[in-house]
């Protein structure tokens, strides 16, 4: 048996996802990036194969994406993000014609026809609006663990306003509204809301296909929060995969496999 | 008799442009500064020397002195929101290390609204603060159909004519008036025809050489040496009878460059994933063609810029342009300083996706390198070569 390794070296975390022949998931890791993205690669990369007794000389082929794709030294190839969200989007259904990513510095909405080609892709401005980067520091202002903003969120009894899209603006408007007693259930609906706003405003200029399903992947997809307020505003309840951190990496080592059986032997 | 090369000519215009600026203010000669789209035909048939600060701008930023001169700006309260040009102007006031030693002050300003609004505010509050006399003209859109506007146009450059002559004392000279305009119409339809090489695969000049070669059109049109220049270029540039390059993708970049940058464009670019053409550089191709009556020319030429255009005729021009440069997508420039130049980004995405041509927006500035992450550039370009090759 052999295998392919996709590794996403984003900008808050890197994934590694090990494949087999088929293009089923064998294992899959996630670490903090780190400073050294290369010797953290490795490491991990050694960490996984010995954690599923594997040889790495059963590995066939190793791939990267992500902001650090190119400083992974051992990857035979690198693509970017947007491509293999397509892949891995189009392999869990083709019914899929809208990716929303959401990831710790950017955001991406993506397109696709009904082949899984990639039709438009739009990404977020230069600033963190919108992104995973504004949860992390917003909810650290109201004393929350990422984890919970979901749950939380959910309890919301009131709707408020946040009139910033800044992080950092945003993060003074919260301070205020904890000021004035305002629950944090409802502040962090609000940032909900807010980075919804944005990414509706992405979709709607990546040329968007109504017709078929929308899938939300990312770190940011595991915030039920999340993935109800965007539902709302798309008037769709948005496929959030297994997994959906992971699809990157599980996109880039789909690549390098059809790649692969494409080659004459 | 040997022609001298483009490049020969090039330099010495380049170089002439400020020593003769320097030269004229020792020697007590007027000088005007213009903005991008003024009627300098009329300023030089009444011995006005023009300088363009905007073009300046472009100088600092390609010697990397931007950053430091807008940062110096700030010594004048101004904030980073407005155009970089207009804050590389600003920051000359503050900063000491500046090429070409600096523009000499000028004795009028001529501003215009053909291009955007900031200039006009620009040029007033150098008015205001240097104690400059301004003369503004008001070219409304779409002026081409309604007689009204063109006499309303013609009227206002005949008022240049006496306030140039109030400034100065000089006449018109009509002679000088009529080779200046006959130089620009050649100016342009040459500018026009060196684009036009890049119709054929591999293109003549890349988009980066062509950027390079806007300088005499900018700030020389209207002269014999912006000809001889354009004139020269062409000859140099023939086409080739080489192969054609197949499956290359051509593109268009829609918009400013980055003039902070080496090779003003962000990305790598090879022969199969080539700019073959930037917008931009034909905004400069004005039509000169409205009969022989040099300020009919004019009234013409300068209200019918690319940025005063209604948004359908700029999106009609941009979708010929993809016509007829076989273009296979486009990177569309959202450059922070033109409010102008963004409105139209958006529905060009529209326009260029009804026909499959697929095409995105990389974010950044003309001028300022702070607005520029090219990381973040540099990914949406790759993400872009990535869904083109699998296209």
């Amino acid at each position: 048996m052999t295998y392919i390794l996709g590794i996403d070296a984003g900008s808050s975390y890197i994934k590694f996802v090990l494949i087999d022949e088929t293009g089923g998931i064998i294992g899959k890791s996630i670490v903090p990036r780190g400073a050294e993205i290369d010797a953290s690669c490795r490491k991990n990369y050694e960490i996984l194969s010995e954690t599923l007794e594997i040889d790495q000389k059963q590995i066939d082929g190793i791939i990267a994406t992500g902001y650090g794709r190119k400083q992974v030294s051992f990857a035979d190839e690198v693509i970017t993000e947007i491509t293999a969200l397509a892949i891995a989007g189009y392999s869990i259904t083709p019914n899929i014609r809208m990716i929303i990513d959401i990831g710790g510095q950017d955001s991406k909405v993506v397109s696709l026809n009904e082949s899984g080609k990639v039709i438009d892709f739009v990404m977020n401005q230069k600033c963190s609006a919108g992104t995973g980067k504004f949860l992390e520091v917003t909810s650290a202002s109201l004393g929350v663990k990422v984890e919970d903003l979901g749950p939380l969120s959910l309890n919301a009894d009131k709707d408020l306003s946040l009139s910033s899209t800044c992080t950092v603006f945003a993060e003074s408007e919260i301070i205020s509204f904890v000021a004035a007693g305002q629950k944090k259930e409802n502040i962090i609906k609000a940032l909900h809301n807010t980075i919804s706003s944005q990414i509706l405003g992405l979709y709607y200029q990546a040329n968007a296909d109504d017709q078929g399903e929308i899938l939300f992947a990312g770190g940011v997809a595991l915030n039920d929060g999340m993935v109800t307020q965007l539902s709302s505003k798309l008037n769709q309840r948005v496929r959030v995969p297994e997994n959906p951190q992971f699809i990157c990496a599980l996109g880039a080592a789909l690549f390098l496999k059809n790649k692969q059986m494409k080659k004459p032997v | 008799m040997k022609l001298e090369s483009s490049k020969t000519i090039l330099t010495k215009l380049f170089t002439e442009y400020y020593l003769t600026g320097t030269q004229a203010k020792k020697e007590g000669k007027p000088i005007a500064f213009i903005t991008a789209f003024a009627p300098v035909e009329i300023l030089r048939a009444m011995g006005v020397f023009c300088m363009y600060p905007e073009s300046y701008a472009v100088v600092c930023a390609a010697s990397k002195k931007a950053s430091e001169m807008i940062h110096a700006s700030r010594m004048s309260s101004f904030t980073q929101d407005l155009c970089s040009y207009s804050l590389i102007d600003f920051g000359t006031e503050h900063y000491e290390r500046l090429p070409y030693g600096g523009l000499p002050d000028p004795d009028m300003l001529i501003a215009t609204n053909n291009q955007c609004g900031t200039t006009l505010l620009w040029f007033k509050l150098l008015s205001k603060k240097k104690n400059i006399p301004l003369f503004i003209i008001d070219y409304p859109a779409a002026a081409d159909d309604r007689p009204a506007l063109r006499q309303y146009i013609r009227r206002q450059h005949e008022s240049l004519v006496e306030f140039v002559q109030q400034q100065t004392s000089n006449p018109i000279d009509d002679q000088i008036l009529s080779e200046q305009i006959a130089n620009s119409k050649k100016t342009c339809q040459t500018w026009k025809n060196i684009h036009e090489l890049n119709k054929q695969s591999p293109i003549r000049l890349s988009a980066n050489k062509l950027i390079n070669a806007l300088f005499p059109i900018v700030a020389a049109k209207g002269t014999k040496s912006a000809c001889d220049y354009y004139e020269a270029l062409l000859h140099e540039n023939q086409p080739s009878p080489e192969n054609e390059s197949k499956g290359a993708t051509r593109l268009l970049w829609h918009g400013y460059p980055m003039w902070f940058l080496a090779k003003k464009f962000p990305g790598c670019f090879d022969t199969d994933f080539q700019i073959v053409l930037d917008d931009y550089t034909l905004w400069w191709d004005l039509d000169y063609s409205s009969g022989a009556d040099p300020m009919e020319a004019m009234t013409k030429a300068y209200s019918s810029t690319y940025l005063n255009w209604p948004l359908n005729q700029k999106l009609d021009w941009v979708e010929s342009l993809v016509d007829e440069y076989a273009i296979g997508g486009v990177i569309c420039h959202a450059n922070r300083s033109c409010r102008r130049a963004l409105a139209d980004i958006v529905p060009l995405r529209k326009r260029l996706s009804k026909r499959n041509i697929p095409s995105i927006i990389v974010e950044s500035d003309m001028a300022n390198p702070d607005f520029y992450s090219k990381e973040q550039v540099r990914l949406r370009i790759e993400s872009f070569r990535e869904t083109l090759r699998a296209s």
